[in-house]
């Protein structure tokens, strides 16, 4: 079981710097929602409330004590909206290997049993900060003893795992002959975190093989992979490591890939599978990813997908490729890849989503009709498709990958993405501009398992 | 059932007050109006309508509805609005248009 808290880089950096403000121990409360599955629970953090000199009774460099009037409409707010309640307190002279002190653990046995008292269906937790270090410990519903926080993540335009001192992760594997030369250019650090992260691949056709691809040789350990199709004929120009007796056997895509990583590295783990992200319990399966790499072919779901950034404050990479061709002339073509982040706008805010063609889609699915847009009336619409071309998209989303870690294009303005135009030959940024407000990826940020996602239900 | 889907459903029955919705398992939306009031060309004064608002409403949009044509059996009505902005269309506005398909056509 791992245990897991989630902030927005922004939430993190207001929390941070409220309690780390000078000589004083400071305080706040996060009021967080929760994604769990049997194996992984993880708080997300959706406010971040400072508690202000007023709301102390006293307040020591050792010792604070927080005014019921404070804590009592705080707890009543995480009662109605079923949220899980942090209080994070400072250790401000503590550097390395802050950890909770003898006060600390008494303060505790008061307080969690009234939070765990009044909001009894969700986990709650403690985190204490220093300087450069934090400890962090949860006490899951329905028990009295607390557990340590493996990790806690902080998702913006760089993407950081923090493990607290108490933390059971064994922090940063070691890095492999392998990618010696990588690292030469990336850094040790981003080489150990990028074998740190669970990466999720959705869609595994001409670009999605050629992005797991290159997370395997980037270093990735750990993948969940979906796509529901099978190796056919047609896909083998395109679609890497595939072969005829792929086609002849029926192989799922996902086990092709599967094959892909363990030739590379045999100790890689992958979760593969064999299914769409319409379906509620596959969707669900991404919510342990730390990065999610969509590159389907419909806005379905990239529609469920961009829900899941928001709710899950997981980061998207987004990757698609667009071929017109007459008569054996590309007439247009063109590629996009683009970060979606919790604190950024959505898919649907810059205009990405169509409204229509989602529902389009949703309609073909339900009446157990195929995809529009390359389907019409059952009969496949062969859409052009290259793999050099695909290869080019694949590569800049995989480098978005190493941006989110590393900061790698440290030179790039804030809010891009990257438009490639095929005829053009040529790579542009483009300021990632909100057409509209659509109000959900607001509503649902942070919601965890507290947000429906828009999936059918199994079965 | 999202807090800006049960705005859109607060707001139009200010104006539809026969309005129900209904969450439905696969976290579609099924609104019924029981006596929508339609062109006289109808031969009657209202009819039953039964919309449903698609899973990811509003970020997908609504297609089609089903209406009481014969005034007992539902009959799906293959109209949808031509475009659909999630940040500025909402419910009230495609009962709206479902009223215009009525002044608009004929039975």
């Amino acid at each position: 079981m791992k245990f897991a808290i989630t902030f927005t880089a922004s939430d993190f950096d207001k929390m941070y710097s409220y309690v780390i403000q000078d000589g004083h121990e400071e305080a706040a409360f996060l009021l967080c929602g929760v994604a769990e599955t049997p194996s992984f629970t993880n708080l997300l953090t959706r406010e971040v409330i400072p508690v202000p000199d007023s709301a102390f009774i006293s307040k020591s460099g050792a010792f604070l004590n927080i005014k019921p009037e404070f804590m009592m409409p705080l707890i009543k707010n995480a009662r109605l909206d079923n949220l899980s309640v942090i209080s994070v307190h400072s250790h401000p002279f503590s550097r390395c290997n802050t950890s909770f002190s003898s006060i600390d653990d008494y303060g505790d046995t008061a307080l969690i049993p009234k939070i765990c008292g009044r909001v009894p269906r969700q986990p709650h937790g403690h985190i204490v900060v220093g300087r450069n270090s934090l400890d962090a410990r949860l006490w899951k519903k329905d028990q009295y003893s607390s557990v340590p926080v493996d990790e806690v993540r902080v998702v913006g335009r760089r993407l950081r795992k923090i493990y607290p001192t108490s933390s059971r992760a064994c922090s940063f594997s070691a890095v492999s002959d392998a990618h010696q030369r990588q690292v030469l250019a990336i850094g040790e650090e981003a080489q150990k975190l990028i074998q740190e992260l669970t990466i999720a691949v959705v869609g595994l056709g001409g670009i999605g093989s050629q992005v797991f691809q290159q997370l395997v040789h980037l270093g990735v350990k750990h993948f969940i992979v979906v796509d529901p199709d099978v190796v056919e004929e047609t896909n083998r120009s395109r679609l890497i490591g595939s072969t005829a007796s792929d086609v002849k056997s029926c192989v799922a895509k996902t086990e092709l890939m599967k094959r892909i990583a363990q030739a590379f590295d045999c100790r890689i783990k992958i979760e593969a599978i064999q299914d769409s992200v319409y379906t509620l319990s596959t969707s669900r399966r991404l919510i342990e990813a730390d990065v999610i790499f969509c590159c389907t072919d419909n806005l379905h779901s990239r529609m469920v997908l961009n829900r899941i950034v928001y709710q899950y404050l997981i980061p998207l990479i987004d990757v698609g490729l667009e071929i017109q061709a007459y008569g054996g002339i590309i007439t247009s073509a063109g590629g996009r890849v683009m970060v979606v982040l919790p604190s950024g706008p959505c898919l649907d805010c810059v205009g990405i989503l169509d409204a229509r063609v989602v529902s389009d889609e949703i309609s073909a699915l339900t009446s157990g009709g195929l995809t529009t847009g390359h389907y019409v009336s059952g009969e496949p619409i062969e859409n052009p498709a290259v793999i050099s071309l695909n290869g080019v998209v694949a590569s800049l989303a995989a480098t978005e990958l190493l941006n989110l870690i590393s900061g790698l294009e440290s030179y790039r303005t804030a809010e891009t993405y990257k438009v490639y135009r095929v005829l053009e030959g040529d790579v542009r940024l483009v300021e990632m501009k909100a057409e509209r407000q659509c109000g959900v990826c607001v509503e649902v940020q942070g919601k965890g398992d507290g947000g429906k996602l828009p999936c059918r239900a199994d079965g | 059932m999202l807090d800006i889907v049960r705005q859109q459903v607060e707001r139009a029955k200010q104006d539809f007050p026969n309005l129900q919705a209904t969450e439905q398992p696969d976290g579609s939306v099924q609104i019924i109006i029981d006596g929508l009031t339609i062109p006289q060309h109808w031969g009657r004064e209202s009819m039953s309508i039964l919309a449903i608002l698609p899973p990811g409403y509003p970020q997908a949009a609504p297609n089609g509805f089903q209406a009481k044509l014969d005034g007992q059996n539902w009959s799906g009505v293959c109209y949808r609005p031509q475009t659909w902005d999630s940040g500025r269309e909402n419910l009230w506005k495609w009962i709206k248009l479902i009223e215009r398909f009525f002044q608009e056509n004929r039975p």
